[in-house]
């Protein structure tokens, strides 16, 4: 039923009433109504004219500005209802506003895209008279489109690489990090994420500050830690992937410093350093602080499986085939591959490993040697992602799209990797108080 | 919200002067329906006000009655209805000193119908400004004039004793087919109950 419809009723029962009841006032009182409707709907004829501005490129899930430019092409006050015509998964903000008769104005609203290349039509607006009786929807013409680029958004890839792990992260960091016991190993001061019941009363009522109890923890045999030092782990324009592998490293040290813990440090010409796991403590961990001096390379390339799409230099497939097997060879060096196998020869028998290495080169030998090492030894696989170590400011269209490819096939590889042993890829961020502090 | 204030009181004193009472008891709740902005419920009650006010007021012969006091009713209702469905603009503000005058002068009308006329016409004139209105208006008035024009022509068949059937069809067979004349435009037509279903949001 339309609005209408209740003032035409109102009408057929008034001179029902009048009939009935022998009285002329219901059919004046219908006709003056009816007259009063007939006003009305001969005066709504509304025109609008309008105009989309958007930025051409987005970013995925940010949310972005859309000025509408809007002009009351009628003689009449007209209230307008905003609709977005948006693409599945977009998500658009419904503004309403009151246009006087031939005025002009910008609207603002918001619009949030998701990934990929759209043709954007010009939103349909509902023109409503000021007695909310009779609209008008002016849809966008098929010329109205206008083409937008929505690029993946850094930010959110980072929070999506980290969301998912924390179920996984948490079976492997009890593994790892042991089972607390009941024993009393230090104190410290209070920080966020603590429990209350670890609050020791005592000390923070001496010290005059919150100050809670930190007990051992136990863990089952030794750890390795096998930090790979390959090219393309040392690879990087501000900071390589290396530098945040050998912070990591020095931390998951220091926090296993109870355990025994070992390290074996491989790049492209095989075992670099090697960390038998024969004592504990901190001067132990010192030890293993000393071997992690490993430099950077500096470079424009990232760590990735494939380079950057070449512009200028063309080599035929064959060449670079031969050139990629020769290489290594002539700078005396074998392939990661191979130094990845006899860096776990040297492994014992069984123990907990942890691997911190890049995953995109030699991913089918990493494999082979995963799941080889999954029978006789606890296993997780820490791999720094390039993509989240990527620092520039302002990526062009390219390197956009470029990223998320790799970005796409690296998540396949993880999830292969996932499917053998518990696998993490780590940003920048993610170093072990970050990733600690999810667990608190 | 002042010309729902000026319409309110308008019917109010126009129902007064005639001598009713569903005025008062109606129209509190239709203030009260605008000023929540409910307009389908302003369109349900003033239906039920409608007809209380068509049962309660009576004119058995049209061309007997007292001319000025069915304006009196009937004008205000007009307005009534107007002020409940538009929606008001802040930038069109009235300017005090005439709704002051207006308000008055209703009340002056209290002694005088013809001044209350008066008023409330000055009152629908000031609703219906600023609405650039040509068609519109030339429609209502030409359907208007056509009307008391054939009540004119047809006051001998018409004006009989006993005869309020009759003119109440010829007015609502004449009003019907004069606004038919106008009704051929198609227009897309707001949903009622919308504040229910929301269907009016619906693409």
């Amino acid at each position: 039923m339309k609005r209408e419809d209740v003032l035409l009723l109102l009408i057929s029962l008034l001179f029902v009433q009048g009939y009935l009841f022998r009285n002329v006032f219901p059919a004046l009182f219908a006709s003056l109504i009816l007259l009063y409707l007939t006003y009305l709907h001969l005066e709504f004829s509304p025109a609008i004219e309008s105009e989309r501005q958007i930025a051409r490129k987005l970013k995925d899930a940010e949310r972005v500005k859309t000025k509408l430019r809007l002009k009351n092409l009628s003689n009449k006050r007209l209230t307008l209802d905003i609709f977005e015509l948006l693409p599945p998964g977009f998500n658009a903000e419904t503004p309403a506003l009151i246009l006087l008769e031939g005025e002009e104005r910008e609207v603002e609203y918001f619009i949030t895209p998701v990934r990929g290349i759209f043709k954007l039509r010009n939103p349909t607006i509902r023109a409503t008279d000021t007695r909310g009786l009779y609209y008008a929807d002016f849809l966008p013409d098929s010329e109205s489109k206008k083409e937008v680029e929505v690029y993946p958004n850094l930010d959110k890839i980072r929070e999506e690489s980290k969301a998912g792990e924390t179920l996984q992260f948490t079976k492997a960091y009890s593994a790892l990090f042991g089972i607390q016991t009941l024993e009393l190993d230090t104190l410290r001061e209070f920080q966020p994420g603590d429990e209350q019941r670890h609050i020791d009363w005592k000390a923070t009522t001496r010290l005059g500050e919150l100050i809670v109890k930190e007990f051992l923890k136990e863990t089952k045999g030794d750890v390795y830690i096998v930090l790979d030092a390959g090219k393309e782990m040392r690879k990087g324009i501000k900071s390589s992937k290396i530098d945040f592998a050998t912070t990591l490293t020095l931390q998951l040290a220091y926090a296993l410093r109870k355990s025994r813990l070992g390290l074996i440090v491989y790049d492209d010409y095989g075992i670099k350093r090697i960390e038998a796991a024969r004592t504990k403590g901190s001067e132990h961990v010192e030890q293993i602080a000393r071997s992690l001096n490993i430099g950077t390379i500096p470079t424009t390339l990232m760590g990735l499986k494939l380079s950057l799409p070449e512009k200028g230099l063309r080599i035929k497939e064959e060449s670079r085939a031969f050139i990629s097997k020769i290489l290594p060879i002539v700078k005396g060096r074998r392939s990661s591959a191979t130094s990845l196998v006899e860096a776990v020869s040297s492994l014992p028998a069984t123990a907990f490993l942890i691997f911190i290495a890049d995953i995109t080169t030699n991913t089918s030998e990493l494999i082979k040697v995963l799941l080889d090492l999954r029978k006789r030894h606890e296993i997780i696989l820490l791999s720094p992602n390039p993509i989240l170590f990527y620092d520039a400011d302002s990526p062009d269209r390219e390197t956009l799209i470029w990223l998320y490819e790799r970005y796409k096939e690296r998540e396949e590889i993880i999830k292969k990797l996932n499917g053998i042993v518990p696998t993490f890829d780590l940003g920048y961020s993610d170093l072990l108080d970050t990733i600690r502090g999810g667990f608190g | 919200m002042i010309m729902i204030v000026i319409a309110v009181i308008a019917a109010a004193v126009g129902g007064l002067i005639a001598g009713l009472k569903v005025p008062l008891l109606f129209l509190p709740f239709l203030f009260f329906a605008k000023e929540k902005k409910k307009k389908d419920i302003f369109l349900l009650l003033f239906l039920l006000y409608a007809l209380a006010i068509g049962y309660e007021f009576e004119i058995a012969n049209i061309y007997s009655t007292d001319l000025p006091l069915v304006l009196c009713v009937v004008i205000p209702q007009l307005l009534l209805l107007d002020s409940g469905l538009k929606d008001e603009h802040p930038n069109f503000a009235k300017p005090k000193i005439i709704v002051i005058s207006i308000i008055s002068a209703f009340f002056f009308g209290w002694l005088v119908k013809e001044v209350f006329v008066g008023a409330v016409l000055i009152a629908l004139a000031f609703e219906f400004s600023g609405e650039n209105a040509r068609r519109g208006i030339f429609a209502a008035v030409s359907s208007l004039a056509l009307l008391i024009g054939a009540l004119a022509l047809a006051q001998g068949m018409l004006n009989l004793e006993g005869g309020a059937a009759t003119q109440v069809v010829f007015i609502a067979a004449f009003s019907t087919l004069t606004a038919l004349l106008f009704f051929r435009t198609s227009v897309d037509r707001q949903e009622f109950g919308a504040w229910i279903t929301n269907k009016s949001k619906k693409r």
